[in-house]
């Protein structure tokens, strides 16, 4: 910090500093347990519900084998499903409710959401998000969600710089994640309030 | 901790290297509690918006162009997790902002200062919090909240006046 604002910045940076430390109870001494956490925090969850749910699918996959299987790759257009449980999806590495959660976030209301399983590049042609990440190839198989309702202040986004927006109210916000690999997977999550969603993708 | 060490873990903690996760974790988790403290007021708060921190942080730790600007974009989410925390908290509770009962620490707090932050916005704490706990320079809390170095120099002299006529000498 280099620019002093005024004669008082120094009394009240002592007396912050102080209350600060005084104030918090104990600062988790342990920084592997504190990092373990936060990983765990962010991680994939498969929840006993899911693990039943693709044991009922992979069954009834089994039964009935002649049924078709989406084909992610194809140029078929797809309508959205309206939930994770509503679409007839693969077996993922990354599920449909993983990525539901990083948009259904704590304090969001959602009233709809549309799912697709796609590729990067059918989501990159159709709908031109901002880059936020280094990102996969455009062949990757990903999560869209795009959903509507109300997300006051979308906590933490970041602009084409990597830099966090200010808080905004969004009536629809769009969550792209790879569903083919390890950890989240995040693409984007993005503020699309007001901006069109294609009827169908690939 | 140099920059050029921030950098490469940075790249190893992109690439899910988890001893180069801990390695930001433990150079950055006292400051994430003090300003998490600061800004959501209790112990209580602070831990859970500190965890928050980090969970946020390794989520989106590839969203983060410019790995030298690290501990600020880390202060940053830590102030807005704290500061998300009171807000939820105000509504789950519909009482105005108090620390519980629970998170009362037991030593004696700087009754004045807590007096006068309570009465300040959660956006005022924030700031406070950024600039001294983070020690960050007005240009680097405009970029990140969106305004001029000169706005954030004006809020904080007015923040820095009102506060200083509200607290006791030592």
């Amino acid at each position: 910090m280099t620019d002093e604002i005024d004669i008082n910045e120094t009394y009240i940076r002592r007396r912050l500093l102080a209350y600060a430390d005084a104030g918090v109870r104990e600062i988790t001494a342990d920084y592997g347990e504190t990092s373990q956490r936060a990983r765990a925090h962010s991680a994939p969850r498969v929840p006993l519900g899911g693990l039943l749910a693709v044991v009922l699918v992979l069954g009834a996959v089994a039964l009935l084998a002649r049924a078709p299987v989406p084909d992610t790759g194809s140029d078929l257009a797809h309508a959205p499903a309206s939930s994770c449980a509503g679409g007839d999806w693969p077996t993922t590495a990354i599920s449909c409710g993983t990525v539901f959660r990083i948009g259904n976030q704590a304090r969001a209301r959602v009233e709809g959401a549309r799912i697709w399983l796609t590729t990067l590049g059918a989501v990159k042609t159709s709908m031109h998000p901002i880059r936020q990440v280094s990102e996969p190839a455009e062949t990757a198989e990903v999560w869209i969600i795009v959903y509507d309702g109300f997300w006051q202040c979308c906590p933490n986004a970041f602009d084409e710089s990597g830099n966090l927006i200010p808080e905004v109210d969004q009536t629809r916000w769009l969550v792209v994640a790879e569903a083919t690999r390890d950890g989240t997977g995040f693409v984007y999550l993005q503020d699309w309030s007001g901006k069109a969603v294609p009827d169908l993708l690939p | 901790m140099g920059l050029e060490e921030t950098v490469a873990q940075v790249t190893l903690a992109r690439d899910g290297d988890e001893d180069a996760f801990a390695w930001i974790v433990t150079a950055h988790h006292k400051d994430v509690v003090r300003i998490c403290f600061l800004v959501g007021g209790s112990s209580d708060a602070a831990e859970v918006a500190a965890q928050s921190t980090w969970a946020q942080v390794w989520l989106r730790l590839k969203a983060l162009r410019d790995p030298t600007r690290l501990r600020a974009w880390i202060l940053a989410i830590a102030a807005n997790e704290a500061r998300q925390h009171v807000r939820h908290e105000r509504v789950r509770r519909l009482l105005p902002y108090r620390p519980s009962e629970a998170s009362v620490d037991a030593k004696p707090r700087d009754l004045d200062l807590d007096t006068a932050l309570r009465s300040l916005s959660n956006d005022d704490r924030r700031l406070l919090a950024l600039r001294h706990v983070g020690g960050l320079s007005s240009i680097e809390i405009g970029a990140l909240l969106r305004s001029s170095p000169a706005a954030i120099r004006m809020r904080l002299s007015r923040l820095h006046e009102r506060m200083r006529r509200e607290l006791s000498d030592d």
